[in-house]
């Protein structure tokens, strides 16, 4: 398996096939004398915002401090919830176990659902 | 069943849907300053249009998932986003184009100006999109959209030299005004091969949850489509050949454009053509903000539907509502929409390589299309008039801005 | 215990033990474990402009008819590569002894 081509920007769906977001940012562990592993996926604007350009990152990180949810900047899923990898990454969990859909919950309550027929 | 009423909308669609401010204004124009001598760049765009719709579904069909995926999948956010960025602004121009034709539309009825229709029109469009589904966004525009079938009325009613017209698809160069000549066949190429409009397609056969069954279908209705949609944006050039260029007349406003069709229709001509682009601007506006939602959602991972209620895809219904109500914000401001149009035209045929490239990539990537990559056919014709439309647009642009 | 984030040395530039440069840290191949994920290799090499486009550059037929030319790509092995400088990743041999890709 190739970690760029096939979990690098992937999309992630849940144990009960919702879409999660999309592997953003991946993390690698180099333990003391034994091979190394990748231990974590990270979603996150701000990492995206590294990705692009390093002039991203302070007005993303203040957007993201300012507005919104205001939650933990990242989300982080163990390499162990990965359940199958095809086209997308499919994970033993729950979207909601998780940060992930922090935006949209909170859009749908704040926003949303304000708006008539909004459901 | 189900498939021969896909297979029906799916060309109604294309007929219905194809026209709309940036294919009328070019035809129009081109028309009225060149008779039938840019025929040929229509059906240059027509050809193009078809095989990109084509391959979009044909991509969705297979690899059931939409371009905009398979974009960020296979080139990773940094090339994606560079893409998304380009794109994404070009069609916004076109946006904010599409709700001024509509604003066009109703000021030509009602007197009161462009400016006070962008919020009730940007609002009409927003509601569909709110308490619609997919379906319906689609089909009913494109269902009213057949309203467009007068223009190809109003060309039977004229009777045009058709020896004159077939003329017109073999490129010949005018006497004079070289630089607008080739200034409008970019404008022409541009508002036929929109990128959004391939991404929009995959969208909707994922939404449709095409498989491999649907390549037949899809098929023809990408070809016959862009082919009957296409051929009525060269109805409305011969019109305004007929109507214009005999007379001479330079076609720079839109109130001059609707009397295009008093001639055949002398008593509901000026209705029936602010109707048709009322109708096939909102249709075109709705599309165009679905499509720039999709395009950051799908990006980003969301969950982007037109099917649940707006609650269950809360991100994607925000993006759509923000992206409507900054097009907005331009006619407030009381810009021309038919300049907005032109520029916007350009852009688009200017930036066509940006996304066809990545999108032909992906067409030839076994991963995704196993058995169903393209044939030699599709990647030739694609990148010859990809191509063209970039030489044309890199040369004729900045004459256009020096010289005219 | 050291963990690193791979967008660090995504595309860093490595060279060999003696400093030639061999090209840009452009892949890594591991193996999908009961637990975890061991990584077994890197890649790395020289890419055009259309491959530093495409992140499938292996296995995509078009690449392959314009690659003719280029040097393959190093197949560094986890033990082979020094990355306590992220961005500046250097192998512990000299690139004769290094294994290259075959397509």
């Amino acid at each position: 398996m190739r970690i760029v081509r096939d979990v690098l920007d992937k999309k992630l769906i849940d144990v009960d096939g919702s879409e999660m977001g999309r592997v953003d940012g991946i993390v690698l562990e180099f333990p003391q004398d034994r091979q190394p592993r990748l231990v974590r996926l990270e979603m996150g604007g701000e990492i995206l915002a590294e990705r692009v350009g390093h002039w991203l990152i302070r007005p993303v990180t203040w957007l993201g401090a300012h507005i919104g949810p205001r939650r933990k900047a990242r989300v982080s899923i163990d390499w162990k919830h990965v359940d199958r990898m095809g086209r997308d990454l499919h994970l033993d969990i729950r979207a909601d176990e998780t940060e992930a859909l922090a935006w949209e919950h909170w859009l749908a309550e704040n926003f949303i659902s304000r708006i008539p027929g909004g459901g | 069943m189900k498939k021969i009423i896909q297979l029906a909308l799916g060309i109604v669609t294309g007929i219905g849907g194809f026209l709309e401010i940036g294919s009328v204004t070019t035809a129009v124009q081109a028309g009225a300053a060149f008779r039938y001598q840019l025929i040929w760049a229509l059906l240059l765009g027509i050809v193009c249009l078809g095989f990109m719709l084509e391959m979009s579904g044909r991509f969705a069909a297979v690899s059931k998932h939409t371009v905009i995926d398979g974009l960020r999948d296979r080139f990773g956010f940094g090339f994606f986003s560079i893409v998304l960025s380009g794109v994404a602004l070009v069609v916004f121009l076109v946006l904010v184009a599409e709700i001024g034709g509509v604003a066009l539309a109703i000021e030509m009825g009602t007197g009161v100006g462009i400016p006070w229709w962008g919020m009730p029109v940007a609002f009409l469009a927003w509601l569909l999109l709110w308490k619609g589904n997919f379906d319906l966004v689609e089909d009913a525009p494109s269902i009213l959209g057949l309203i467009t079938l007068f223009f190809a009325a109003g060309v039977h009613r004229l009777e045009p030299e058709w020896n004159d017209v077939i003329k017109g698809a073999v490129p010949s160069l005018p006497a004079t005004d070289k630089p607008h000549y080739w200034f409008l066949a970019v404008s022409i190429l541009g508002a036929s091969v929109s990128p959004h409009l391939m991404y929009f397609y995959s969208s909707g056969a994922v939404e449709e949850k095409w498989d491999k069954t649907y390549i037949g279908i899809n098929r023809i209705i990408a070809g016959a489509g862009a082919a009957f949609g296409g051929l009525l944006a060269v109805a409305v050039l011969i019109l305004s050949a007929l109507v214009f260029h005999a007379r001479d007349i330079d076609v720079e406003r839109f109130d001059q454009m609707a009397r295009m069709m008093k001639v055949p229709f002398p008593e509901w001509g000026v209705v029936l053509f602010a109707l048709a682009l009322g109708v096939t601007c909102l249709g075109a506006a709705m599309e165009i903000a679905l499509s720039i939602s999709y395009m950051i959602g799908q990006g980003l991972g969301w969950h982007c539907s037109e099917e649940g209620k707006p609650v269950e895809e809360a991100r994607f219904s925000t993006a759509y509502t923000v992206i409507l109500f900054l097009a907005t914000i331009p006619i407030l401001l009381n810009i021309d929409p038919i300049k907005v149009t032109t520029i916007a035209m350009a852009l688009t045929s200017a930036t066509l390589p940006l996304a066809i490239v990545p999108f032909l990539i992906l067409m030839n990537d076994d991963a995704y299309l196993k058995d169903f990559t393209n044939g030699i056919i599709s990647n030739s014709v694609v990148v010859v008039i990809m191509l063209i439309s970039f030489v044309l647009a890199a040369v004729s642009i900045p004459l256009q801005i020096f010289g005219g | 215990m050291r963990e690193l984030e791979l967008r660090r040395i995504l595309g860093a530039k490595v060279v060999d033990s003696e400093g030639a440069h061999l090209g840009r840290l452009e892949e890594i191949e591991a193996e999908r474990g009961e637990e975890s994920c061991v990584i077994n290799s890197y890649i790395v090499e020289h890419r055009g402009l259309l491959d530093r486009v495409s992140t499938w550059a292996l296995t995509s037929s078009m690449r392959q008819r314009l690659l003719a030319k280029s040097p393959r790509p190093y197949r560094v092995g986890w033990n082979q590569m020094d990355l306590r400088d992220p961005h500046h990743p250097r192998t512990l041999l000299p690139k004769e002894l290094l294994e290259r890709v075959t397509e």
